[in-house]
Formats: C-alpha cells, structure tokens, sequence
C-alpha cells in the first residue's frame, strides 16, 4: 500500500507542473501590453511600470516562469493589483468559507444521492424509484444559479425562512446556529447536481452487486433485508460512488462561484468573480491554482481510498 | 466497396435511433419539442413578435400575460418573449458549436493518440491531464478573464475544456478497434494507417461521439449560461439565456418573471437533450450506461 501511495504521490508531480505551466502561461495571453492592461486604462505610466516591474515582465519568458514557480512553491503567489495584499492570505482566508460550503453541500448530496440509489435499487421500477430518477434527470439539468434564485424567491422572500445572502447576520453576532441557518440555501442548491449524479451512479451500482452470490449467502444464512442491503451489498457497491464523489467534491470547490455569486457567501468563488470583474489577474491566477492544486490532491486521495477499499487496484 | 458499407452503416444507425424514439414516447416527445424550439428559435425574425432590444418604458416589469406581451417585460422595458427566442440563437449557437469543435478536436488527438500510441500516446494523454487538472469552470473562467469577456472567448473556453473526455472517450475505442480482425484484414489487404482510420476505425466510432456529445450540449447550454450570468459571455443588450437571468436578479423580488422564465427555458431544454442523449446512448452504446 505504501508503494502504492507513494506511486500516486510522484504522478501527481508533472500534473501539477502542466498545471501552473498553463496558469502562468494564461497570463501571457493577456492581448496587449499586460501591464497597461491590469494597470486600467487611467493608470499612470508610472504605476504601469509599477505592475511591469512587481510581475517581471520585461525578463524573458522562462525566466518569468522559473521565478513564479520559485515564489509560488514558496507559498508567494504575488499581490492582489486592487487591494495591494499577499494572494496567499486573501486566497486561504476565503477558502475556509468555500471549504465549509462545499463540505455541507457533500454532505447532503451523499445523504440524498447514496440513500436515494440504494433504495431506487431495492425496488426498481417502483414509485419511488420512478420519481427519484425523474428528480435525478431533473437535478442533473437544474442550472445552480436558477434553483438558487428560486430558492430565495420561495424561501427567503417568500416564506422568510431563510436568508439570502452572507455567512453570518452580524446584528446576531455569529455562532454556529447562525452559520447552519445561511448554509440551508446554498448548500442544497450547490448540492443538487451531485445528489442527482450519485442516485443514479449509486442505483446503477447496487443493480450490478445485488444479484451476486454473496448477497444470495448473507441473505440464506437468515439477515435481514436492512443489513444486506445496507451492509454488504452497499459496501461493494461504494467504489464507483467513491470515484464519482471525489470528482463531484472537485466539482464542487469549482462550482462554488456561481452559488457564491448568488447567495453573496464570502468565499473564494465569491472573490475569484469579483477578482475577474475588476481584472485583478494575479488574483485569478492565485485562487485558480490552488483550487486545481487540491482538485489534483483529492483526486489521488480518492485513488488511495480506491485502493484501500479493492485491494485489486494496488496490483493492477 | 466501403463507401457503399459506410452508407448501409449510417442508415443503420439512423434506423436504430428512430427504432429507439418509437419504442420511448419520453424521448420522441423531447426530440420534437426541440426540433419544434430551434424551429422558432431559427426563424426568430418570422417568430418574434417584437424587436428584442427596444424599450418601452412605459411597461417596464410588467408581468407575464399583459396584453402584447404574453412573457411579460423587462426592467428595461422589452419583451421577455421576443429576448428569449432571439436569445436562444445565441443559446443554441454556444451550446453546439464548442461541442463540435471540441469533438473535432478530441477526436482527432484521441484517434491519433490511440491508433499510433507509443510516445506520441503517452505526451498527448499527460497533456489532457494536466487539463483534466482544473475543475472545467475555473478553467474556462480564467481563459475569459485573460482574454477579455466575450461570446467567442466564452465559446473557446467552453471548447478547451471539453476536449479532454472527447480525446479520452475516442482514444479508449480506437485501442479497442484497432485490434479487431477488420483492421486486420484491411491492413493485409495493403490499405495505409490514413485509409483504416478514415474509412474503417472512425465510422465504428462514431456512435460513441453522437451519444457522448448529445449530453455534452445539454451541459454546455447550462455551461455557456453560467458564464454569461457571471458578465463573462454574451455582453448586454444582446440577449441570451444566462444574461437575462442574471439581469433579472436585481428585480428578483418584484419582478421574478425576467429571471425564472429564462432559467426554466435552460432547464426544460436540458432535460430535453439529457432525455434525448439517453434515450440514444440506450440505442446505440449501452456500454456508456451510468
């Protein structure tokens, strides 16, 4: 297994180079002098040179490139051209918020999609299993940004259960209570994509192992229906939901924006989109890298756990 | 001789689908209604009742069934109706088109990548990688942002990021194909690596690259929508989908008509094409099946 692990750790390496390769090169597809472009066009030619200087862009490219990279492994991601702060900081302060939007949003979606599929498994063609798929093709073609403004519309403007935007009321003061009560909205809106892929991957799954022998043994040696189901069968039937839950946990760190954008949450997609509005590139580039550095991480985490759960892969 | 079995292929294929549709009244019903939306959506300036940029202040916000305009009107005063169907040129146009151009693309690295493998294979594939790297969002959001916002910079980013499943999917079944007798005898026959590509690998993949990109536009539309509610695709007053969304969630509260009716048009023609994409992955490549 540790070969295994460290196998996985060394392939991560050259990804992750082809990955700031493309972000410092997107840079230079900037059309136009770069400077004069993130400098807006009534800056100063002193503050111009200000920017041609702070990014190197009079060095040649490679150069350009190997002191990035130098900066960046070092934790430098260069400074914001608006507010004049360390990439780094501004970049991991607001993380914190995407990471608990996105957590909660995992969360649910594995408790309606795992739950949904197995028991649309356990009964198919029934009612149940019927409406949870139609919900599923429903959830899969939802635009996030529309269920979240229908959901401020009913919940929040409607019904006033809900609030429709930020992390915290500050007349309140904070707390936890207060956190999960702005986290119901955008959570089951960022959340409905991944429950809808994880029903149906889960269903198609169950389907497959639910006939097996095994199954057909637990079930001869007199256990009930709950624990076959929910202790054999789902256990086998979990590796592939394992693989499509590290892509949807990538998917949602990514997609985080437009929910952010909707409900105003204080995150990184919240800040990338104003990062954009006001072309504060190094900005982008900051919060783009290391979105893809932890893509690229919980996808070989999710490789080790494949492993750990198959132990057929560590040899293959 | 290959063309003619090239031709009874594709009239294969196109009677599988149609075999498919009759036995799935879901599916059929969704393929019409679509055919039925980029009829009107082609022939907008028959279909139209009103000019989609003009603004009548006079009825601004009003709600949908006022007499004249059945969808209501905007915060600018003009026509919900008449936006969304010269709207859904757009819509159309950024949802099928960086689908082609990806799958042009994907499928040319992945036939080349697979058929000649080696290091070729291996350089190719490390390369979609690194773009598989980026969650595909982030990725086409700091194209747009680099290069300024626009439909076509939007289009090129949506195309860059869907390359990768394309070159991966094609690859997987040119290794596949490649290995069959058919190749085989073709190669002794003496035709070249150009002839058994063109004329016997590619025509067997083409199943593959219809189902996959089917689903693809539906993702795409929401895709391309996304970007323009974030201000980084179609840029105001032209209208599309997502940019009349995001325009009317400053009027959410009095007005919801301008932002829902839009998202639920995203949302009915992208339950439409995963309907339709899986009613012809069923038909044509049930290996594909979730």
């Amino acid at each position: 297994m540790r070969a295994y692990v460290c196998g996985r750790l060394v392939s991560a390496v050259p990804v992750l180079f082809g990955v700031s390769v493309v972000i410092f090169l997107l840079m230079k597809l900037i059309p136009g002098d770069a400077a004069q472009v993130l400098a807006g066009p009534s800056a100063t030619r002193e503050e111009v040179e200000l920017i041609r200087e702070d990014l190197g862009l009079n060095e040649p490219l490679y150069v350009q490139y190997g002191k990035w990279l130098a900066r960046a492994v070092r934790g430098d991601l260069g400074r914001s051209i608006e507010l004049r702060a360390p990439v780094t900081v501004m970049v991991l302060e607001r993380f914190k918020n995407t990471a608990i939007l996105a957590g909660a949003s995992m969360l649910l979606a594995v408790a309606i999609g795992v739950s949904a599929g197995v028991i649309s498994a356990t009964r198919p063609l029934s009612l149940f299993d019927r409406l949870a798929m139609v919900g599923a093709l429903f959830g899969n073609s939802m635009p996030t940004f529309w269920l979240g403004l229908v959901l401020i519309l009913v919940f929040s403007l409607g019904l006033g259960l809900f609030p429709s935007n930020g992390m915290y009321d500050i007349r309140s003061g904070g707390g936890p209570v207060d956190l999960l009560h702005h986290l119901v909205l955008p959570s089951i809106t960022l959340a409905g994509v991944s429950a809808a892929i994880l029903a149906r991957v889960t269903r198609s799954s169950m389907l497959e192992v639910i006939h097996r022998e095994y199954v057909t043994t637990a079930r001869a040696k007199g256990l009930g229906d709950r624990r076959v189901i929910w202790g054999h069968a789902l256990k086998n039937a979990m590796l592939p939901v394992v693989t499509v839950m590290g892509v949807q946990l990538g998917y949602l760190l990514g997609g985080s924006i437009l929910v952010e954008t909707v409900f105003s949450w204080p995150g990184l997609g919240l800040q990338l989109f104003r990062a954009i509005s006001s072309r504060d590139l190094p900005l982008v580039q900051g919060g783009v890298m290391l979105v893809s550095a932890i893509f690229v991480f919980l996808n070989l985490a999710i490789d080790v756990l494949y492993a750990f759960l198959d132990p057929r892969v560590r040899y293959s | 001789m290959t063309a003619v079995r090239n031709r009874g292929g594709d009239r294969r294929l196109w009677a599988l689908i149609w075999a498919r549709l009759r036995r799935d009244p879901v599916a059929l019903g969704a393929a019409i209604v679509l055919l039925a939306l980029a009829i009107v959506v082609i022939a907008a300036p028959l279909t139209a009742p009103r000019d989609p940029l003009r603004q009548e202040p006079s009825i601004r916000l009003s709600p949908p069934l006022t007499p004249g305009y059945p969808l209501g009107a905007d915060g600018l005063g003009r026509d919900v109706l008449s936006r969304l169907i010269w709207g859904g040129q757009i819509s159309l146009v950024v949802g099928v088109v960086p689908v082609l151009l990806a799958a042009l693309a994907g499928v040319t690295i992945g036939t080349f990548s697979g058929f000649f493998g080696g290091r070729l294979d291996n350089v190719l594939m490390r390369c979609l990688d690194v773009i598989f790297a980026f969650p595909a969002i982030l990725l086409a959001l700091a194209i747009v942002a680099t290069l300024g916002p626009s439909i076509s910079n939007a289009m090129l980013a949506i195309t860059v990021v869907g390359i990768p499943s394309f070159a991966r999917l094609i690859r997987a079944s040119v290794l596949s194909l490649k290995e069959q007798a058919f190749v085989d005898a073709a190669r002794a026959l003496g035709a070249g690596s150009g002839r058994i590509v063109l004329r016997h690998i590619l025509p067997n993949s083409v199943s593959t690259v219809v189902v996959y990109g089917t689903l693809e536009v539906g993702k795409t539309v929401v895709f391309a929508a996304g970007l323009s509610f974030l201000g980084l695709g179609v840029q105001p007053p032209t209208p599309e989908w997502g940019a009349m969304l995001a325009d009317g969630r400053q009027v959410l509260a009095v007005a919801p008509h301008v932002s829902t009716v839009p998202g639920l048009l995203i949302f009915l023609v992208t339950v439409g094409l995963n309907v339709l994409g899986d009613a012809l992955r069923d038909a044509l490549d049930p290996r594909l099946r979730g």
